[in-house]
């Protein structure tokens, strides 16, 4: 039993083909997860974080607000048509790095050539299996292919917000072991999903 | 489904692990460490994935006590940072030997203390995290220090760890995440300190 793993399941969805699932494990927590998880536990004032593209430049983080509200932490509850945080897709091939800040090469959301209409992100609740102790949460966010070309994501990120500001910080990026080609009026669902086995 | 030639190629072969949790736990007499061991914690409770799901989508929780039952959670979710003394969240240690994915405390918490039964509990300290670019590794630690003087022995079988959240109706929840038994038991002698060191490593 591993700690906590990732999985990222792509379901794809192409006009006149049958519906393809695969799933694969997510190795890529990258640098600013960890810099959340320490600034967090020790209630810090202000921390630094570089925000994700298409947002930019960094930003400072309060992880001691003095006024109750509803802010986010590791939020990623966009709606259709944001793709500034929540679930991303992009074109990059390159292998993702702890250093990482942003995907490399976002897919932008629109209707047009190299765009794709991005959903409203999904969060699942729990499911747990007292029997044997294990248990996941779901993250997942819809994408449609409204051109009239193909396109092709090989990368996948989750960006989250933070703060009353709010930052927009990447904190997962992964490589698809397989690109996947939408063609005009296709859809891929991304959904990322959080284990654990106690 | 495309295929593409870069798949399985040497520079994009998958590699590293997702997020794992060490637990590592040493106990010193008179300043010297006399027992020292490291284990893969295996044991997010639910309330963990109950957290992050109130957390990625600004959901209600249940879980954040009776009285305000469907609360969200606020800013700051996570606090660790618990004084000396306070053994309400952070670190705790427990003398249980059993636990499950709904578990909600330790089987039976060690109070902190100093007569018998019981341990000083010190702060838990937090370090920052430490990134290596060249293996693509980080990690950052969460320890804590407990002091047998209570005058007779006490013996450890259990950890865990509680956060300390802070909720949008402005009241303070303290809720447990982790929960480990260790494979063998600790048995502290009086002025015996063991602590308890969980460490969190990525690797992209």
């Amino acid at each position: 039993m591993d700690s906590f793993k990732i999985y990222v399941i792509v379901k794809v969805k192409n006009p006149k083909q049958r519906t393809k699932v695969y799933r694969f494990k997510s190795r890529s927590f990258v640098g600013n997860f960890l810099t959340i998880l320490s600034n967090s536990f020790q209630v810090n004032d202000g921390f630094s974080l570089t925000q994700a593209y298409p947002s930019s430049g960094s930003c400072q983080a309060n992880a001691n607000e003095s006024v109750p509200g509803y802010y986010p932490w590791i939020t990623v509850n966009a709606g259709s048509g944001n793709d500034s945080f929540g679930i991303q897709v992009g074109s990059g091939t390159s292998s993702p790095t702890i250093t990482d800040t942003s995907i490399e090469s976002l897919i932008p959301n629109g209707n047009g050539a190299g765009q794709l209409a991005y959903g409203a992100m999904t969060t699942i609740s729990p499911v747990i299996n007292s029997s044997n102790n294990t248990g996941y949460t779901q993250i997942q966010r819809v994408f449609i292919n409204q051109s009239s070309v193909s396109i092709t994501i090989t990368e996948v990120a989750v960006v989250a917000t933070f703060g009353g500001t709010p930052c927009k910080y990447l904190i997962l990026h992964d490589l698809l072991p397989t690109p996947v080609t939408l063609q005009p009026n296709g859809t891929v669902t991304i959904t990322y999903q959080f284990n654990i086995a106690t | 489904m495309q295929k593409s030639s870069y798949i399985g190629s040497k520079n994009n072969k998958m590699r590293g692990h997702t997020l794992k949790v060490y637990c590592l736990v040493e106990v010193k007499d008179k300043g010297k460490v006399i027992y020292s061991k490291q284990f893969e914690s295996h044991s997010f409770v639910a309330q963990w994935l109950q957290l992050l799901y109130g957390m990625f989508g600004q959901n209600k929780l249940s879980i954040l006590g009776n009285y305000y039952p469907a609360e969200n959670i606020d800013i700051n979710p996570l606090h660790m940072n618990a004084g000396s003394g306070n053994q309400s969240f952070g670190i705790q240690v427990g003398s249980g030997t059993t636990k499950s994915i709904n578990d909600t405390a330790l089987d039976s918490l060690i109070p902190n203390g100093n007569s018998a039964g019981q341990l000083a509990y010190g702060s838990v300290s937090v370090t920052s995290p430490t990134i290596n670019t060249s293996t693509n590794q980080g990690s950052l630690s969460v320890s804590r220090s407990f002091t047998n003087n209570s005058g007779g022995s006490v013996t450890v079988s259990e950890v865990g760890v509680v956060v300390n959240t802070y909720a949008s109706n402005g009241s303070f929840y303290d809720i447990f995440i982790i929960h480990d038994i260790l494979s063998s038991p600790i048995t502290l002698a009086n002025t015996q300190v063991l602590t308890v060191t969980y460490i969190f490593s990525i690797q992209t």
